[in-house]
């Protein structure tokens, strides 16, 4: 559809990490944008073009609730939060991580025999 | 009914959905400009002045347009772009791969075809109402015998005056008879036969339709006038009087007689069956006898009677009558049916026979199309892991399978839609049997729904199984091994549809073997006759000119003595009912026999014959002589009797030169019994000849001699040599030489006579035959789809097996072994199914059961031969297949 953006994080990635960050607590977008580069140590730049979508389409699949809230600044802020599927889904989707991972280290630790 | 309100729903749906749309996109922009503020707010205390703050806000958000659109893109529950969506790429799809979408379309136009084409002619025949005023109301009056074990009777006129007279029952009641009428009208002196009915006045009133042109009968009394009027039909006033506006008030001449035209019906209207003219009745219904049965009826019911409540009124006048009128009524009873019922009769079994097989045959086309599908389903394994694992929702990935179903059962029901049509028409054109209202079938508001909803069941039945059964493969397994564990499932799936095809398959073909076997057994029996050869053709000698009965016998005498001395008849007689047409009934007394009540004593089919009807028909003499031209009105009474007749009168004696006598002396205006007395001496007795139909026995039959009992009109039967044509050229001929305003009427071989009284039986084998062929060819193109598909999945296996020495004989065997598994699971299931649906078929079948052994055993080798042919091909190939290339392939 158009050009893919060099620091884009696989999809599914995108979602776990969405997921693991509120699984610390309800935020709202930009709250979760920060996280996840400071989190990173500035590694990870989300673009807001994905993180919205992302965060819409986890909605739409009930693995993340959303409620407006004001925040310390009284303003007006769309929350988000973790529901129990997307508990489960976090679990999963890291243990897949975790494997996947594994798999290529191991790969990549080759040595010619 | 639900049009409304689905309306509404649907309406409320798009409006709520328009409302969601705008709230989420409100909220996505109140959320990006949250976004962007804090990120400015950011970029301030970082040390940014506040304008170039927000520019690097907004820069480092991205392009906010898009955003939205992905957000919209992602969020809307748009099922309307998404099944738009599906359809585009599975017609995308489907292009790629033609074989496969053209073998779907083809396997489900056919069965779409066959469910359409029988529909459309259901609905024409039954479902659609007659096109009478209130026709839920009509009914047929009926007269039984239950001693005689007499059914379906026509009215006598007196009881049926008695039955009109029920006026808490019937609001009225019209009856009629059917004369045959030979039409001749001034300017033209050509005579021509003409379908009429006599009928009484109020007719059209019971009806509820009115001439199209002119007024109609004058009446007298409440049935009949003395004016001499005819009413026309729409058809003759077009075909003999070119629609001449002018045509009410012209005298058109019939049997002689002039009749004045009073009316034309609207267009279509025939009724009784094809009717062209009616004639006003002019005799009065109560002078006639209670013991004739001879007139049909409509009668409208009052509102609120139902057709059990006029029964159980009928039953309890009939059984008054009886005890009032014990030598004509005794025993007798009526009932009434419904008029479509009546006018349907035995299409409306046949056509809902032939609606469940047709239904069948769609049943096999989707388990072809399913078997297909899951073997592209096997295929798209990876396409659709690789959509799930990008979060497509399962319910997105059955869609878009279901959305190439749906392409496929739209393809297949155009295709339907156009063969259905077609071959409706073709059938229509060709086929000899008349079917009952057939004139109205069309394309109508009812049948397109009944294609589309065929169209979505289709969609559901062979898409969602294997919709399902993708979507339940994990997309991780499915990447990482190809989908082997799904595939083993798929296989046994498809072996069980494989399975079910043949079952149905076998059931059809069943259905059709039944129907061939007793269509064939009633061509073939013994009807007491030979009709090969033998033509027939009618005549009636109008009334005015041949008043004196010995005109009548010096007329047919001549006639026939001039026809036998053709070189090419062989043979010529002539009689006032063919076989299989049913005769008046009329009671005997055995002169001699001990004296019996008034009303208890024996019936006889009462027929004419001349002395050449039994030579040319070939009926056996079994004793005694035929008739001669010496049995004349003045020399003694002769008669000659079937062998059932003999037997229940004389029982184990010889009934030659026994006496009956009989007081009938006139039947109708057309026969009158000449000779003197009542005495009729027995002199021949006849093999049975079918009097009534070929499924059924012969009834108790009494043969009187032409010249002692003339009719106006006769069947003539010629045996000849030479064609058909040739023949009824010659009879014509003579005819018209005898006496050149006679028209001959009804000229047929005497085998289409006893073919079209088999029409219902016929329509349904053939049909049902077609059918069953092709479920047997779709049954065969499954088999050979499985076998191929296996021997591909088994290359590695077969290859490995001819490397280590197999012979290529033996794999196919191994694989038309596998084939005929299938076929012989089907074959034993199918057959035993058969047996419970061929009891639909019961009131077609003729001594042969549902379940015959023979039929079932030849259905069977059918199926297993064609099975085999179909597990040669595979089979072959997967032998010729080198071991080499087979392993490397996979």
């Amino acid at each position: 559809m158009a050009r893919q953006e060099q620091n884009d994080l696989l999809q599914g990635t995108l979602d776990m990490l969405v997921l693991k960050t509120l699984q610390l607590g309800a935020m709202h977008g930009w709250g979760i944008t920060e996280l996840l580069e400071t989190g990173s140590g500035q590694v990870l730049q989300i673009g807001q073009g994905s993180l919205y979508p992302a965060l819409y389409r986890l909605e739409r699949r009930r693995l993340i609730s959303s409620a407006w809230k004001t925040t310390e600044n009284n303003r007006r802020a769309r929350y988000y939060s973790l529901t129990a599927a997307g508990r489960k889904q976090l679990m999963a989707e890291r243990i897949q991580w975790r494997r996947m991972a594994d798999a290529v280290d191991m790969v990549l630790s080759m040595e010619p025999t | 009914m639900t049009g409304p309100r689905l309306l509404t729903r649907d309406f409320l749906a798009r409006l709520l959905g328009s409302i969601r749309r705008a709230s989420t996109e409100q909220r996505l922009d109140e959320e990006i400009r949250f976004h962007v503020d804090m990120q400015a707010a950011k970029n301030e205390r970082m040390g940014m002045p506040a304008a170039e703050a927000r520019r690097q806000a907004m820069i480092s958000f991205g392009g906010q347009e898009r955003c939205r659109e992905i957000v919209r893109d992602g969020y809307r529950h748009r099922p309307i772009e998404n099944a738009l969506q599906d359809l585009r790429y599975s017609a995308r799809a489907l292009r790629g791969v033609p074989a496969y979408a053209l073998a779907a379309v083809v396997a489900l136009g056919i069965g779409m075809g066959s469910v359409n084409g029988v529909f459309t002619l259901l609905n024409a025949v039954v479902l659609r109402p007659l096109a009478y005023a209130h026709p839920e109301r009509l009914v047929t009056i009926l007269e039984t015998n239950r001693d005689k074990g007499l059914t379906h009777e026509l009215l006598s006129p007196v009881n049926f005056v008695d039955y009109r007279g029920m006026s808490d029952i019937f609001v009225d009641a019209a009856a009629w008879w059917i004369p045959k009428i030979n039409l001749t009208d001034n300017d033209n002196g050509e005579a021509a036969r003409v379908a009429a009915a006599e009928t009484t006045a109020n007719l059209f009133s019971v009806l509820g339709v009115h001439p199209m042109l002119g007024s109609g009968f004058t009446v007298d009394s409440a049935l009949r006038g003395r004016n001499g009027e005819a009413v026309i039909s729409h058809r003759l006033w077009q075909s003999r009087f070119s629609g001449d506006r002018t045509i009410v008030g012209r005298s058109v001449r019939m049997n002689g007689q002039l009749y004045t035209i009073v009316g034309v019906m609207p267009a279509g209207f025939q009724f009784p069956d094809k009717t062209d003219v009616w004639q006003l009745l002019e005799w009065d219904l109560r002078q006639h006898s209670r013991g004739a049965h001879f007139m049909g009826t409509v009668a409208s019911l009052k509102p609120g009677i139902s057709i059990d409540r006029a029964n159980r009124a009928l039953d309890g006048l009939t059984a008054r009558l009886a005890s009032e009128h014990r030598e004509t009524n005794l025993g007798w009873g009526a009932r009434v049916v419904s008029l479509d019922r009546e006018i349907e009769g035995s299409f409306r079994p046949a056509l809902f026979a032939l609606l469940a097989a047709s239904s069948l045959l769609l049943l096999i086309a989707c388990i072809n199309v399913a078997n297909l599908m899951l073997a592209r389903s096997t295929a798209r394994g990876r396409e659709v892991a690789v959509r799930g694992a990008i979060g497509a929702s399962r319910q997105r990935i059955v869609a878009l399978f279901l959305a190439e179903s749906l392409i496929l059962s739209i393809g297949g029901t155009v295709v339907g839609l156009a063969v259905g049509t077609l071959s409706v028409k073709g059938l229509l054109a060709w086929s000899p049997v008349e079917i009952p209202r057939a004139d109205h079938v069309a394309l109508d508001l009812r049948v397109f729904l009944v294609a589309l909803g065929a169209t979505i069941v289709t969609t559901l039945a062979f898409g969602l199984g294997p919709a399902l059964h993708v979507s339940r493969t994990q997309p991780g397994s499915a990447m990482r091994d190809g989908a082997r564990g799904s595939q083993r499932e798929g296989r046994a799936a498809r072996r069980l549809l494989v399975i079910a095809q043949v079952a149905l398959a076998v059931v059809l073909l069943s259905g059709a073997g039944l129907l061939i076997r007793s269509v064939s057994k009633l061509l073939h029996q013994d009807a007491g006759f030979e009709a090969s050869g033998v033509l027939t053709g009618d005549v009636q000698l109008p009334a005015g000119s041949y008043e004196d009965w010995d005109r009548v016998n010096s007329f047919y005498g001549n006639l026939l003595r001039s026809l036998r001395s053709r070189p090419d008849i062989i043979a010529a007689g002539a009689g006032n009912y063919l076989p299989l047409e049913t005769a008046y009934r009329l009671p005997l007394v055995v002169v001699g026999a001990a004296p019996v009540p008034k009303g208890d004593e024996p019936t006889a089919q009462f027929h004419t014959v001349d002395e050449g009807y039994f030579a040319t028909l070939r009926v056996s003499l079994v004793r005694g002589r035929a008739f001669s031209d010496h049995d004349v009105p003045t020399s003694p009474g002769v008669a000659i009797v079937n062998e059932t007749l003999a037997r229940q009168l004389w029982p184990g004696e010889d009934a030659i030169g026994r006496h009956v006598t009989t007081t009938s002396r006139f039947i109708g205006p057309l026969g009158s019994r000449l000779v003197k007395g009542d005495d009729h001496e027995i002199v021949g007795v006849v093999r049975d000849v079918r009097n009534t139909s070929l499924a059924t026995a012969t009834e108790p039959a009494i043969y009187f001699a032409e010249r002692q009992f003339p009719f106006r009109n006769m069947h003539l039967v010629v045996r000849g040599r030479g064609s058909a044509t040739a023949m009824a050229a010659l009879l014509r001929g003579e005819v018209q030489r005898a006496d050149p305003a006679l028209p001959v009427a009804n000229v047929k071989t005497m085998p289409s006579v006893l073919a079209e009284s088999l029409n219902p039986p016929r329509f349904v084998m053939a049909l049902l035959t077609v059918f069953a062929m092709l479920a047997l060819l779709l049954a065969a193109v499954g088999i050979y789809g499985i076998l191929t598909y296996l021997v591909g999945h088994r290359r590695r296996e077969i290859g490995i097996r001819l490397a280590l020495g197999g012979r290529p004989h033996d794999i196919l065997r191994m694989i038309v072994r596998e084939g005929l598994g299938l076929v012989l699971a089907g074959c034993v299931i199918g057959a035993a199914v058969a047996v419970v649906a061929s009891r639909l078929l019961a009131s077609f079948l003729y001594e042969v059961s549902p379940g015959d052994p023979a039929t079932t055993a030849g259905v069977i080798a059918l199926v297993a031969t064609v099975a085999l042919a179909a597990s040669l091909i595979p089979g072959r190939s997967a032998s010729a297949l080198d071991p080499v290339n087979a392993l490397r392939a996979e």
